[in-house]
């Protein structure tokens, strides 16, 4: 059991921790602040796990997956401020 | 034998401002402060990793010649940093816009200067 199975369970531990804040958030941007930081943390075990495998098409999913996070962000922030989508 | 100290400390440096992160948002009271803290430590952290990850692979391409898929795990992970880089920060500046357009307040604050700013 290598140091970076080591770093991913405390990382996913840092996930369960901070999905309290999107259940229970006071507002609906506490919500959407944990899933951006959710993102991120679920993008750092994406490329831990593909250093310690090897398997290079993870790093692929973790670029992807922030950049679709980004957008899914950008999109619901500008639907709560009530902007318009032209 | 130095570049594993080396590498360890980048991956608890990392692993500390995640869990930073992680922290400030139990513990900040209201949404702004929250944004504050996780949005900075996890692109610090996602820094750290990324620094991590560039000293693991070229110690592996140095003592293995020829094997590419060792730079390529580089450059990829380069790739990932960048995008968190410039979305992490559009990300938070655009949910703290949102909030302070439909009227939530920072909670301890004397003085709103965008308010006024807007209000002209």
């Amino acid at each position: 059991m290598s140091i970076l199975w080591v770093i991913s369970i405390i990382l996913i531990f840092a996930v369960l921790l901070s999905s309290y804040r999107v259940f229970m958030g006071p507002t609906i941007y506490d919500r959407l602040l944990a899933l951006n930081l959710v993102a991120v943390v679920v993008t750092i075990i994406f490329i831990l796990v593909s250093v310690d495998t090897g398997m290079g098409h993870y790093m692929d999913i973790a670029v992807s997956f922030i950049v679709l996070d980004f957008v899914g962000t950008i999109a619901f922030a500008n639907y709560l401020e009530g902007g318009d989508f032209e | 034998m130095i570049t594993f100290t080396i590498l360890y400390a980048f991956l608890i440096i990392s692993v500390l401002f995640n869990a930073l992160g992680v922290i400030g948002l139990h513990r900040f009271p209201d949404v702004y402060t929250r944004l504050h803290a996780a949005t900075k430590c996890t692109t610090f952290g996602t820094i750290f990793m990324t620094f991590a990850v560039i000293v693991y692979s070229g110690y592996m391409y140095y003592w293995n010649p020829g094997q590419d898929h060792y730079l390529n795990m580089a450059l990829h992970t380069v790739g990932a940093l960048v995008a968190i880089l410039v979305t992490n920060p559009t990300g938070a500046h655009a949910i703290a816009r949102a909030a302070h357009k439909v009227g939530i307040k920072p909670k301890f604050a004397v003085i709103d200067e965008l308010e006024k700013k807007e209000a002209k």
